[in-house]
């Protein structure tokens, strides 16, 4: 008997896609802001972009970046990229041209396709903008390379990483997320989050064109957020997905939860930052929902989903608050990697045929990312109950989960240290166990003579080069006095030293804050 | 509550947008806020003033000058 995850998804996304574009030429492939987009506009879309980059020539794995918010631009380049046997690379739009340019950079890429408003770089990439052509040609029959798209993460050691996701470690997820989440074709998604990043891109939109179920799409931003629980009442939703902090803010800017019968939702998958048990019961309490959402955990490494409770199953603790996470979806092993403290935790290991062996790199010989068994290290800090159900409880990396996105604090200390005010700078997480959960909290060394009068300037500057990089915004800048930051004998920042030092006040006391006085 | 005064807050919100300044008649969404900067926003004026935001008042802000009105409401 093949695996489940064979029988659920037997056949790559590409291929069920083209079938179903050829097919289900009448029906409604997803909506987008309320608008419906049929399969056959999206195959003329799809065979707009392909004819385009026929024309152009893709080489066989040429990366094209792409620098799109949530739409269907987004969706048929990025299938029409791996219709011509290219490797598409999904970018965070909001980044600046900069940040994208060395993001181009780090893939190869030499074309970046991006919204009309993307400004000219001046040399070195071609760059596509909108709108894209259509095409009433019937498609060609695709021709994938082996890899579908590269993702971009913060690796498991705070060091940022390529992903290559190919098109069977894609396919094998798809399935296994369809068995884990009990998902079918009567499901109704209905999602906001960013179709650049894994849960967004993967689960929230390749797995229900996979299956032909309903897709409900909403940018990516606060109106996304604002129409999330309204879409989901006036669509029978019954399948959606967020970080913790969404669910959160949606608590937050929700005037009237009662007012919307939500009652339709089956899964609210709340993963990619840890679940706090109490906003799970908030929002269930507030939206009158009993045991729909539902914890899980993933990682860029292992494709994207690992683990999730089951559909149904009743919000578990263990002694210390940790929230279950389930056990592993079909075919995926979880271990504790050197779990030999009193408490037994230790790393999270996960293996199976989802997981990426190495890193991505254009030189070709990608970093391993695995024990010799196997596992993809992932840096989290956890164990598995008597029953198998994982529990991570913190972290080894000095990775940053902002908003449900990781970061990785070298890449935004680099990005800050290019600036001729700043001396060295420090990235940490900081979660001050507030609504807007950790954020990266930038601490930059500065001159105190050589800033005088012009702190807000600097600081400013400090953030606008993070949102130029990152695509986010920082959640603190501080600048501060020199020899603060915290140093191991041998030049390594001591990044727990200065969170405690931050936390317990010790900075501000030390008058090593300059700026802001808050 | 006088002691929380409208330029104060106007500079904390321009800092934290990455704005040289703003108006307090100005609409986030205009300025290119989104969810991220209306809470990093909040947190900023809970650190400064000490006064907490509550859940309800930051669904209302629309406006720039919102944040300030909540801020002395609450306070007061």
């Amino acid at each position: 008997m093949s695996p489940i995850w064979d029988e659920l998804a037997p056949q790559p996304v590409l291929d069920r896609l083209a079938e179903r574009l050829a097919r289900e030429s009448d029906d409604t492939a997803l909506t987008f802001c309320g608008v419906a987009i049929g399969w056959s506009e999206l195959a003329r879309r799809i065979a707009g972009a392909v004819a385009w980059l026929a024309a152009r020539g893709v080489d066989e794995g040429e990366r094209i970046a792409l620098a799109l918010p949530n739409g269907p631009d987004f969706l048929a380049l990025f299938y029409a990229v791996q219709w011509c046997g290219g490797v598409a690379v999904p970018l965070p739009p909001e980044k600046g041209l900069a940040g994208l340019l060395a993001d181009c950079e780090r893939v190869g890429a030499a074309l970046l396709a991006g919204a009309d408003a993307l400004p000219a770089p001046e040399a070195g990439i071609e760059v596509w903008r909108a709108p894209f052509p259509v095409s009433d040609a019937p498609l060609p029959a695709p021709r994938p390379t082996e890899t579908s798209f590269l993702q971009l993460t913060s690796g498991s050691t705070g060091e940022p990483k390529v992903v290559p996701i190919t098109h069977e470690r894609l396919r094998v997820n798809v399935g296994q997320m369809i068995a884990g989440f009990e998902i079918s074709r009567a499901d109704v998604f209905v999602s906001w989050l960013p179709v650049h990043h894994d849960m967004g891109l993967i689960l929230m939109t390749q797995v229900p064109l996979y299956l032909g179920a309903s897709l409900h799409l909403l940018p990516a931003d606060l109106s996304g957020l604002r129409g999330w629980m309204a879409t989901v009442a006036e669509r029978r939703g019954t399948f959606t997905a967020a970080s913790d902090f969404a669910y959160r803010l949606c608590l937050r800017l929700e005037r009237d939860p009662a007012s919307l019968d939500v009652s339709s939702l089956r899964v609210a998958l709340d993963a990619a930052e840890p679940v706090r048990a109490s906003t799970v019961e908030a929002f269930e309490r507030a939206f009158g929902l009993d045991r729909v959402v539902v914890p899980g955990y993933g990682l860029a490494e292992a494709t994207v989903g690992v683990t999730a409770r089951r559909p149904g199953e009743p919000l578990r603790l263990d002694a210390r608050g940790a929230v279950a996470l389930g056990r592993g979806f079909p075919g995926i092993e979880i271990a504790v990697l050197d779990g030999d403290d009193a408490e037994g935790l230790g790393e999270i290991g996960v293996r199976g045929p989802a997981c990426a062996p190495a890193y991505w790199s254009v030189e070709g010989t990608g970093e391993g990312l695995c024990t010799e068994e196997g596992f993809v290290r992932t840096g989290d800090l956890g164990y598995l109950d008597a029953d198998g159900e994982l529990f991570v409880v913190g972290r080894r990396k000095n990775v940053i989960l902002q908003g449900g996105r990781t970061l990785a604090p070298r890449e935004i200390e680099e990005a800050v240290e290019a600036l001729p005010d700043v001396r060295r700078a420090a990235a940490i997480g900081v979660d001050r166990g507030r609504l807007e959960g950790e954020q990266a909290y930038v601490f930059a060394e500065v001159r105190p003579a050589a800033v005088r009068g012009r702190e807000d300037e600097v600081a400013r500057a400090i953030a606008a080069r993070f949102r130029e990089r990152l695509g986010m915004r920082p959640g603190r800048v501080y600048l501060v006095a020199p020899r603060t930051l915290p140093f191991t004998a041998n030049g390594k920042l001591r990044y727990d030293e200065l969170r405690r030092a931050y936390l317990d006040g010790d900075l501000r006391r030390q008058g090593a804050l300059l700026f802001p006085s808050y | 509550m006088s002691a929380i005064e409208l330029g104060e807050v106007l500079r904390i919100v321009a800092l934290e947008l990455g704005r040289r300044e703003v108006a307090a008649e100005d609409r986030l969404e205009d300025l290119g806020a989104r969810s991220m900067d209306l809470v990093a926003v909040a947190a900023a004026l809970e650190d400064r003033f000490g006064v907490a935001v509550s859940d309800e008042a930051l669904g209302e802000v629309r406006r720039v000058g919102d944040f300030h009105r909540l801020l002395v409401d609450d306070g007061g």
